[in-house]
């Protein structure tokens, strides 16, 4: 019972994915109605679907499928044209049959608003089908199709595998669904061993020649042995048509042995070469990842005690080992948080049904391009990530864009634009959300935030610092309040949730141009690579990605506040002494040095008085009396046991940056 | 399952997980048959699946394959009216000459 229950959730899982499949097919048939590939995905997926759903006897799924796939089967073969109106038909019925999934998947039937759904959804399908709504019946639907247009007859020889019944199946469930499919009469041949006593009533002798008649093509019907192709002598012939389109092995022999995959067409391999891809992934539980990090964590923190109590000892051999250890603690850590990188494309892609939908409510025509979608991050960020996303998204189609009348009035082409762009920068990633719209309207922000109170009416700020006002609790310029966005909550929320995830997010915005959104996020968020540097007693420790160079500090360099600069081979450099800021006390060393720091386009130079050099660091988070600490985004606890701190350099920048602005 | 004198009766499911049991015991009871009936005694082996509730493919298969071998070796087997869920599995497979054909009986 239970083999039956981790089937069925293999199914939903599947089938999860082929609908995910399925809207992204649509989507870009919505672009480009001619594209054959993407409508034999669509058609794929919803016809594994309808085989797969057979087997379990979901006859809702079945019967409703069934409808959906005749007429994707009429647009394939070229006899219904596909238009927008068509995939926006198909985009619903997609959603009909995730509920009816999650219906199946909670053990419930559908319901009657579910089934007063289908009969709608079966209506329209069967409208655009030019015939006539029959009963929404798997068994009724069938026969209604085959006096349609394509009617074949197949031929099937089928002799199932020895160990059909062991593995759960029952060669009357193909038998039941091809029934389902068309009109079908059988005979059986029991290839039962000659002699008795090689006979185990555990094996199966089954054998069966079908003759199949329906509207199908020989690929749905191998599709319905899917579940026993591997163990099974398979060969479907058109009755018409006496060219056999798979190689055929007599089925007559007594004993039936197994197949190889000369058997097999080429369809059919290349399915079965799908298959062997997703038999080397293994899913994993996420705990057990994150148990692992952690351990990895720990096997950090304690190698490097390690590795300096053998530095203690001056023994060469010993630390020859350890840092032999270190070498590899490393690989480890990188192998293991690697387990955890996901690419980011599956969520970019998810937003292409919301750029549609929103943009249809709104009146909008707006193509979404996608680039960088194999950019990988870790699974955790990228959970975290699409809330805010589809916040930006939203909030880029319905303030950003323009309607299309404004567009032409602005010269600029009718439909906009929008751009998810993901790379990778010095060890972050970059989420990059770019319109072609308005762009911001500083004046209506400013205006807008001097209403709220957020600003005094004579404050004189930044373009930059007036863009970052619409991160601000409770702001929201858009004139109506639409259900998309506008409800004033948002974008601070997003800024928090990307700042949870130690990211950071800025504003690119030019009238009448568009607006870029561009979110910076760190790789991972447990073990980084950090520099170690030390003022006066005190270790800081940051990110080694951001380091660019380390310079000494010229002697002659000014240093009456704890803010000044240097000439960088010709570049102003802001400093910020770390040892005034953070108010650590004592003489600054000897020679100090400065370490060059970059964060996106900004970049600032950090006095101190000890590179330490680089150290694998695994990031604790403050606790909640440091939490508001400005400056320091974390700790971490060195192999000596003392715990070093970690610079928020984005704050520090900010910090600079404010100074900057106040000076001007 | 029951067995008496000569008559087998099956009852309750006949399905994958009972073959191997019902295997053996079919086939002693058909040897057991085939002794008397090499012995000069009249003798036929009935069997009753009057009371079968469940049949799957493999129960079938069992069934066809002791049909055949009693054809073989020439042994009559009188089947019994079959159950309904026997009878929906034999129709299913269009099996039902396993089961008139070898009741050449003197019942």
């Amino acid at each position: 019972m239970s083999t039956m229950y981790d089937a069925l959730q293999t199914f939903m899982a599947e089938a999860r994915g082929l609908l995910e499949e399925m809207e992204l097919g649509l989507l870009s048939l919505e672009q480009q109605p001619d594209d054959k590939e993407a409508i034999n995905a669509v058609f794929r997926a919803a016809h594994t679907i309808k085989g797969s759903a057979g087997l379990f006897g979901l006859d809702d799924i079945v019967g409703f499928t069934h409808h959906v796939e005749t007429l994707l089967d009429k647009i394939r073969d070229g006899e219904i044209q596909l238009d927008s109106e068509l995939v926006g038909l198909f985009l619903k019925c997609r959603d009909h049959l995730e509920n009816l999934l999650s219906a199946a998947d909670q053990g419930r039937a559908a319901d009657d608003d579910m089934q007063a759904t289908a009969a709608a959804l079966v209506e329209e399908l069967c409208a655009a089908l030019g015939t006539t709504a029959h009963a929404n019946s798997a068994k009724s639907a069938a026969p209604a199709t085959n006096s349609s247009a394509r009617e074949n007859t197949w031929l099937i020889k089928v002799q199932f595998g020895l160990d059909t019944y062991r593995n759960g199946m029952d060669p009357t469930s193909f038998v039941q669904y091809l029934q389902t499919l068309g009109q079908l009469r059988t005979s059986t041949h029991f290839a039962l061993p000659k002699d008795a006593a090689n006979f185990d009533p555990e094996n199966c002798y089954i054998g069966l020649e079908m003759e199949f008649t329906g509207d199908c093509s020989a690929e749905e019907l191998h599709a319905a042995f899917e579940f026993v192709r591997e163990d099974c002598q398979l060969s479907i012939v058109s009755a018409s048509d006496t060219q056999e389109d798979v190689h055929t092995k007599s089925t007559e022999s007594a004993e039936p042995s197994k197949v190889t995959s000369a058997d097999d067409s080429s369809q059919n391999s290349e399915s079965r070469q799908a298959k062997t891809n997703s038999s080397n992934l293994i899913r994993v539980h996420a705990d057990k990842l994150d148990a692992l990090i952690n351990l990895v964590g720990e096997l950090v923190t304690t190698s490097a005690g390690v590795s300096l109590l053998a530095g203690r000892h001056h023994d060469a051999a010993l630390i020859e080992a350890t840092s032999d250890t270190a070498r590899l603690v490393e690989d480890i850590r990188e192998s293991a948080m690697r387990l955890r990188m996901v690419e980011i494309g599956e969520t970019f892609n998810r937003f292409r049904r919301v750029v549609r939908d929103v943009a249809k409510e709104l009146g909008k025509e707006i193509s979404l391009k996608i680039s960088g979608g194999d950019t990988e991050l870790d699974k955790s960020v990228v959970e975290q990530i699409g809330d805010p996303l589809t916040h930006l998204i939203r909030n880029a189609i319905d303030h950003g864009i323009e309607t299309p009348e404004v567009r032409r009035a602005a010269g600029k082409p009718e439909c906009g634009t929008l751009k998810l762009h993901a790379y990778h920068e010095s060890g972050g990633i970059i989420i990059e959300v770019a319109d072609d719209g308005a762009g911001l309207n500083s004046e209506k922000i400013r205006a807008k935030a001097v209403q709220k109170g957020l600003i005094s009416a004579d404050a004189s700020l930044s373009e930059m610092a007036i863009a970052q006002l619409i991160f601000e609790p409770g702001f929201s310029t858009s004139e109506k309040i639409s259900n998309i966005s506008g409800r004033g909550v948002g974008m601070d929320v997003v800024k928090r949730n990307i700042e949870a995830l130690r990211g950071t997010i800025t504003i690119d915005s030019e009238a009448g141009v568009g607006t870029t959104f561009r979110i910076r996020l760190p790789l991972t968020l447990a073990i980084i690579d950090g520099f170690l540097l030390g003022v006066g007693d005190a270790n800081y420790v940051l990110p080694l990605e951001l380091v660019q160079e380390c310079v000494e500090l010229p002697k002659q360099a000014p240093s009456e506040t704890g803010r000044s600069y240097i000439n960088l081979r010709g570049e102003v450099l802001p400093l910020l002494r770390v040892r005034d800021y953070f108010g650590i006390g004592g003489n600054s060393a000897r020679r100090e040095n400065v370490l060059v720091v970059r964060l996106g386009h900004r970049k600032i130079g950090l006095v101190v008085d000890e590179l330490k050099g680089e150290l694998q660091t695994v990031i604790k988070p403050l606790g909640p009396l440091f939490e508001q600490l400005k400056g320091v985004s974390g700790s971490t606890i060195l192999g000596s046991g003392d715990v070093a701190l970690m610079l928020d350099v984005g704050a520090l920048l900010d910090d600079i940056a404010q100074f900057v602005d106040e000076r001007i | 399952m029951t067995i008496d004198e000569s008559t087998v009766r099956l009852h309750g499911e006949l399905t994958i997980y009972q073959v191997s049991e019902c295997y053996e015991e079919l086939h002693m009871a058909l040897l057991r048959s085939a002794a008397e009936q090499s012995a000069g005694k009249p003798s036929s082996l009935t069997i009753d699946t009057s009371e079968l509730v469940l049949v799957d493919s493999a129960g079938l298969q069992l069934l066809v394959q002791l049909a055949q071998h009693a054809r073989l070796a020439d042994i009559a087997i009188h089947w019994q009216k079959p159950s309904a869920a026997l009878s929906q599995m034999i129709d299913f497979y269009n099996a039902s000459h396993w089961f008139k054909a070898s009741a050449k009986v003197t019942a």
